[in-house]
């Protein structure tokens, strides 16, 4: 009965639990390396480093100040892509383990009993 | 009916849970599994691959001893896989085994419960193991519920525990809880049981409190678990498009970083959690970026801004994006201050931690006890002028916190400043919600202190942090003495000793009064014990004995003084003579007597006098009653007092409070209030002359005073008891004199010395000093004056060695 038991939990809450921890690690991931608030943020000027913007300037130095805010936002814009990317691609390779965890647990009791049966059959390599 | 199952699904998932999440079978099941799986790869796939490309021969050989190239890899690697897949069940399924479809006993109880039930369980058998399951072993602990009690009301057969089974059931349901626990089925055996209430009362608990115990434990065991989840909170790129802040980060706390990790910060009060929500509304919205959180100290303005910072940090979290990561950060008036040795130098530092938070577009500000950016004082400067512009204009958001106090004192000097405010008033918690509060604060109590607080503790900082710390509100008061206590744990246990203990040195109230059993017995013969010390007066003795028993056994309204007096009756006759004695008898000592000659209150501008504030004047009423509540409180000559004093001492009569100069309650609910008074005194000697019984004066002598104006009916209604003293008479003397000489004798004590009268030297001194208007005082000095002249004499003249009994006789007087 315990078996009995055990095989639908494997099946029913245990698949359904293994889903919702690897949803949840991806959102970790995600928010770990931010990659909501990158994308969404991404011409942002970076920790607003920028001359300050005032109408009341002249002309030469607002225009330096719109330099400096494209400047800021390029800045912005490097850090956040090299982070994106770091971030992406950790996230892609939890990402692929996850499937590859997903496809292994229902096969997982089978695969138990193929491994003892390759073993009482004597088979070897 | 219901009956245990141990061979149940999850009965047996329960056990097969304690033995695969045992410590023993984790490490073992480890070693195995990286074991079988390292051996598998290695025979089954490695060796085959060395041994075709005949590379690392030597490692080949050193592994020989593995048998390669064999089928038993298979072996190894399906034990592995087995033993993966087993810990994965016992970590997930075993360990709190889901509840069952049904409302039947056993889909409901707790995995650990059914752990310790055994075969055939019986209420007795369960009372033995309570304590090894978690909430039986909390309840224990905490409540001090012991197996031993338990045993004494459990009841012996297997079909006695099907009543406790359907209690269970329904004490689940009542407190909402998940699965029946060890605790719940503890208190459903205590509900079935006759005398359970009865032996609770013994350890001062009621089935009430075992409930709450329940709640505070799941509540507990939640919180634990809520510090394993990850929290949210944007992550390594969060403040990217933020400003740096490096002047505001030296003069403020950033609040939002603090919580970032453990459990999230719980508010119990709907109504401030009505105002976090409110302070989310007002920042996102388009009005005022101000809020001012006006609430007394330790109402938890605090907390309020600690948890709206959280949810604003907290990423699934639902708020508006402009609101999202925006941290609070908690402005340092003090270190500001201290920072600028000019006025002007200030006003620019304050005006560049502004532009800061401003230029960030991440900040709000939190002005903690914004009075001080307001007002000119020591610690506290008023920058008002820089504030107004930056409030005015709304685009930096600000929070304020302040006492209704200071707002009120604000606003009288700048109404356009509290007018440009978001007013939120933050109220106290009741007992119900200070309770949760505490116990909330436990956990982290603890793991400071190193102790465990009990939840008799928790009760008794309440009541004593009610009525003895008046300068914070609840829950702060509560919390405050809570922490305290931890200082006076008895072992590693913090319990309503440890609180009283701390309430005495900290805050120097002194608690002790008539509860352990000597005292006992000195009010079973309070009447003998006050009668040792002074003469007669019979009737009022017993008036004000019964009176204090009656107080002594909770026969009376907690929620007045333990007794309220008025003695009526000529000088002399022993009035303050009865207040002293129960100042000795009933708070062990003299020294718990808080006089006041009322004949120094006589204009209205005195009552300020008696109710100042002790750091103003330590001997008014109120600072004395605040510091020693156990007292007897001596008014004398109340009919010489100011009517407007009399009027602000009829809250006091009647609800044991009064208010001082400061706005505090100052609590007389400990205390006996005695009023004496010489009123009547006259009618009292011509009643007592004519040879009638004073009791039926009382009602007489009450009216007069009434219709002459000497006090209002309402006054005299507020007392427990009017006691009416009668005149001394010649033998009631004579008895005063046996007293004045024991008093002399314990004065020589120390010199050996001791004086003996005969009787014609008593009748001789009872003649001289006898004055029926006076009573026994013309008595005391004419006894002190002789007899201590004539000790001085003797020992002067040589006659008085030490070990002497100086005799004295008529003749030498």
């Amino acid at each position: 009965m315990l078996v009995v038991s055990f095989l639908k939990w494997w099946y029913t809450r245990g698949f359904k639990d293994y889903f919702a921890k690897f949803v949840n690690l991806l959102k970790n991931a995600a928010d770990f390396f931010s990659i909501r608030l990158l994308i969404r943020n991404f011409f942002s000027p970076f920790r607003q480093i920028s001359a300050e913007k005032s109408s009341s300037l002249a002309l030469g130095e607002r225009l330096r100040a719109a330099g400096d805010y494209l400047l800021s936002c390029i800045i912005g814009a490097i850090i956040r892509f090299f982070i994106l990317i770091i971030g992406i691609v950790i996230i892609f390779i939890q990402f692929i383990f996850g499937i590859i965890g997903a496809i292994l647990w229902p096969l997982m009791p089978a695969l138990l009993v193929y491994c003892f049966v390759l073993f009482a059959r004597g088979v070897t390599f | 009916m219901d009956t245990f199952n141990p061979l149940s699904i999850r009965a047996l998932k329960a056990h097969a849970g304690t033995i695969l999440n045992s410590p023993i079978f984790k490490f073992f099941s480890t070693i195995l599994i990286v074991f079988g799986f390292l051996s598998s790869f290695w025979l089954v796939f490695l060796s085959n691959f060395l041994a075709t490309y005949d590379i690392f021969s030597d490692l080949s050989e050193a592994l020989a001893f593995l048998p390669s190239a064999s089928s038993i890899g298979w072996l190894f690697l399906a034990l592995s896989i087995f033993l993966v897949m087993l810990r994965l069940w016992a970590k997930d399924d075993c360990d709190r085994v889901p509840l069952g479809p049904t409302e039947d006993i056993n889909d409901i109880l707790s995995a650990n419960l059914m752990t310790s039930l055994g075969k055939n369980p019986t209420p007795t058998s369960f009372a033995e193991n309570f304590y090894k399951t978690r909430s039986g072993k909390f309840l224990s602990t905490r409540f001090g519920l012991s197996k031993e009690l338990l045993l004494e009301i459990a009841k012996t057969t297997p079909e006695d525990m099907s009543p406790v089974f359907s209690k269970a059931r329904e004490i689940r349901r009542e407190l909402d809880a998940e699965v029946v626990s060890g605790g719940i089925l503890a208190i459903a055996i205590c509900e079935v049981s006759s005398s359970a209430e009865q032996l609770l009362h013994g350890i001062k608990l009621e089935i009430s409190d075992l409930k709450n115990g329940i709640v505070w434990y799941n509540h507990l065991y939640g919180l634990v678990k809520s510090v394993n989840v990850k929290r949210r909170n944007g992550g390594i790129a969060r403040d990217f498009s933020f400003g740096y802040i490096p002047t505001l980060s030296r003069y403020a706390v950033n609040i939002s970083n603090q919580h970032l990790r453990g459990p999230k910060t719980q508010i119990h009060l709907a109504s401030h959690r009505e105002i976090v929500s409110k302070m989310v509304e007002a920042f996102s919205s388009g009005g005022r970026q101000n809020i001012a959180l006006v609430g007394p100290e330790g109402s938890g303005r605090s907390t309020i801004i600690d948890a709206f910072a959280e949810e604003l940090m907290d990423a699934d979290a639902k708020l508006p994006a402009s609101l999202k990561y925006r941290q609070v950060y908690s402005l340092d008036a003090t270190s500001l201050i201290s920072a600028s040795s000019e006025r002007g130098q200030l006003e620019g530092l304050v005006t560049v931690v502004m532009n800061e938070a401003y230029a960030a577009k991440n900040i709000i500000l939190c002005l903690d006890n914004a009075q001080l950016f307001f007002e000119e004082g020591v610690g506290s400067v008023d920058i008002s002028n820089v504030l107004m512009p930056i409030i005015d204009a709304g685009r930096l958001r600000i929070v304020f916190t302040m006492n209704e106090q200071k707002f009120l004192e604000i606003s009288a000097r700048n109404s356009i400043l509290t007018n440009k405010l978001n007013k939120v008033v933050v109220d106290p918690a009741n007992e119900e919600e200070t309770l949760k509060i505490m116990e909330d604060n436990v956990p982290s109590l603890e793991q400071k202190f190193g102790v465990t607080f009990t939840y008799l503790a928790l009760k008794e900082a309440y009541r004593l942090s009610e009525r003895y710390i008046h300068e914070l509100v609840m829950p702060g008061r509560a919390l405050n003495l809570l922490e305290s206590s931890a200082n006076y744990a008895e072992g590693k246990f913090v319990t309503e000793n440890s609180v009283r203990d701390a309430i005495e040195k900290t805050k120097g109230v002194r608690l002790s009064s008539a509860n352990d059993s000597s005292d006992k017995e000195k009010l079973l013969n309070l009447e003998q014990e006050i009668h040792t010390r002074m003469i007669d007066q019979v009737d009022a003795v017993k008036t004000v004995s019964d009176a204090l028993r009656r107080a002594a056994v909770g026969v009376r309204n907690q929620n007045r003084p333990i007794g309220t007096f008025l003695f009526l009756g000529p000088t002399g006759v022993g009035k303050t003579e009865l207040a002293k004695s129960l100042a000795e008898v009933y708070f062990h000592g003299e020294n718990n007597l808080v006089r006041l000659d009322m004949n120094e209150f006589v204009s209205s501008n005195d009552l300020n006098r008696l109710i100042e504030e002790g750091k103003d004047n330590e001997q008014s009423l109120t600072a004395q009653v605040m510091k020693q509540p156990f007292s007897v409180v001596l008014l004398d000559e109340i009919e010489k007092a100011h009517p407007s004093v009399l009027t602000a001492l009829l809250q006091l009569l009647d609800e044991g409070i009064l208010r001082d100069a400061g706005n505090k309650e100052v609590s007389f609910r400990d205390s006996i209030v005695i009023a004496t008074s010489n009123a009547g005194a006259d009618k009292i000697r011509e009643y007592v002359e004519s040879g009638r019984n004073l009791p039926e004066l009382k009602e007489q002598l009450i009216n007069e005073m009434i219709h002459s104006g000497q006090f209002k009916p309402e006054f005299l209604n507020r007392f427990d008891e009017i006691c009416l003293f009668s005149p001394l008479g010649k033998a009631e003397l004579r008895q005063v004199v046996d007293l004045i000489i024991k008093s002399i004798n314990k004065t020589l004590e120390p010199q050996k010395i001791s004086v003996e009268l005969d009787e014609e030297a008593k009748d001789t001194l009872v003649e001289r000093g006898y004055d029926p208007k006076m009573g026994a005082r013309p008595m005391r000095r004419i006894v002190q004056k002789t007899v201590e002249n004539l000790v001085a004499r003797q020992v002067l003249e040589g006659n008085a060695a030490s070990g002497t009994v100086i005799k004295i006789t008529k003749d030498m007087l």
